[in-house]
Order: structure tokens, then sequence, then C-alpha cells
């Protein structure tokens, strides 16, 4: 059974996400929001369309801005994925509804990634007491 | 850390379950729903699905409904097997290392790189 998608909630949902989503090549956007409107649409249809229903819908598929940043993730050569390191570690705010572009230089990183990259080569005193130790 | 393993592991448990049939959008959803901690914000499951056939990892097609419009029908190509096969052996190996180091399994611990016994028979 389709479910009407004019609950309040769901329009102004839609709403925000076609505005999140604007800045996607046009026919990737029209597909997202269809393919956000099918799910909203079999969701309700499984457990019924109260509002405490469609809030739970909403609720679990994340916000608009959420999902539009996920278009970038996973970019091979790119690491879009460190907007969603902070806002899960709950550290800076992500910075949402920035247009597209690709890593430079001074961009945040994740902890982790920074002290990897500054930590000292471990090879020369690897090497160094192999040869003590086989001399 | 669970974010980051999350994310990594995420797109593989798609292409598993495409292996067993194809899925449309909203029952991928619900069964990697079913899967306590995998899919947080389930709405970020489109964006991977987009990805994962512009990698050519999967293709679409649509089909009807007899519950109300059309589905996009999900189905793993050749390409995504192949990945997935390769990433079930990487995880493997990953999962026991981990474990061992972690002490979660019996046995002897794992001669580590800083041991110069190691260092001696991998640098000769």
């Amino acid at each position: 059974m389709a479910v009407s998608l004019d609950h309040p909630a769901v329009a102004e949902y839609l709403r925000r996400l076609d505005q999140a989503a604007a800045r996607l090549p046009a026919g990737r956007r029209g597909e997202l929001i269809e393919e956000i409107r099918g799910h909203v649409s079999e969701a309700l249809a499984a457990i019924g369309d109260d509002e405490a229903a469609v809030r739970g819908v909403l609720d679990r598929l994340g916000s608009p801005e959420e999902i539009v940043a996920a278009e970038d993730v996973g970019a091979r050569g790119a690491d879009p994925t460190e907007l969603h390191d902070h806002e899960e570690v709950g550290g800076a705010p992500p910075m949402y509804g920035h247009p597209r572009r690709g890593p430079t230089p001074g961009r945040r990183r994740h902890p982790l990634s920074s002290r990897r990259r500054s930590a000292p080569p471990r090879a020369p005193g690897g090497r160094w007491n192999v040869s003590r130790c086989s001399g | 850390v669970l974010p980051q393993l999350r994310r990594g592991a995420l797109e593989y448990c798609v292409l598993a379950l495409l292996r067993r049939r194809p899925h449309y959008g909203f029952d991928i959803v619900r069964e990697l729903s079913e899967a306590d901690g995998l899919l947080t914000s389930e709405g970020t499951i489109y964006p991977l699905l987009s990805r994962l056939r512009k990698e050519g990892l999967v293709t679409t097609t649509w089909q009807e409904s007899d519950a109300g419009p059309p589905r996009r029908y999900y189905a793993l190509t050749q390409d995504g097997r192949t990945a997935l096969d390769r990433f079930v052996e990487d995880w493997r190996r990953f999962r026991d290392s981990v474990d061992r180091v972690l002490g979660l399994v019996g046995g002897q611990p794992e001669r580590g790189a800083d041991d110069p016994a190691a260092l001696h028979e991998r640098g000769h």
C-alpha cells in the first residue's frame, strides 16, 4: 500500500533534503530525493503512519544534511569522512553545506591520522639493531 | 573508533546481503538494522549505494511492486563479488590479528616487529 507523504513533518524533511542536495549534480539530486521518498513511503507502509511512526522513521533516517554529506564519503583520493569523524566523536561541529572541494593541506585531520603521520620513522633504528645483533 | 570501523565494513555488509539476492533500498536498511550498531543513520545508505554503483560493484533495475510504486533493486556484479571475496579474506586476517593482540584468543602471543629475533630472521 502506498502511503501518502503529505504529513507536514515529511514534507518539511523532504524540503530540507531538496535544499541540502542543491549542490549535487541535478540527476543525482533527483535520484536521491526519489530514494528517500520511496524509503519513507515503504517504512510508513510497514509500521503505520501515525505521528510517532512518522517521527521514528525520520529520526532513523538521520538529518537531510547528514545524508547529503554522505554523498562525499569514500570518494577515492579524498577523505571527506572527517566531517563525520568530528561529528561522531563529539568534536568540532560538522561543517555542512560547503561546496564540494578537494582536500587541502590545512584541513583538520582526525587526531589519530596526524599522530601517525608525524611519528618518526622507525625503520632505521630497527635496522641498526639488526646489524648489531648479527654482527 | 566504532564509526570508522563501521564505515569501512558497511559497504561489504551491503555487498554480502546482495550476494544472497537482489534487494531494494528499504529492504537493505531493514536487514542491516537488525544487526546492532551497523547502521546509525539509515538515509546514508543511499549515497553509499550510489557510490557502489558508480564503482561498478552493483547494478540497479526497476521492478514493479504490488505494494505501491516501482522499486529500484540492487544486485551484485562480478566485480562486486570479487571485491567482497577479497574483503572476506582481509577481514579474517585483520580480525585474527586484532584478536591475538587484544588477547581474545588463546595461544602464543604474536612475535612483534620489535622482537630482535623476528627482525633477524626477516633481515636475512
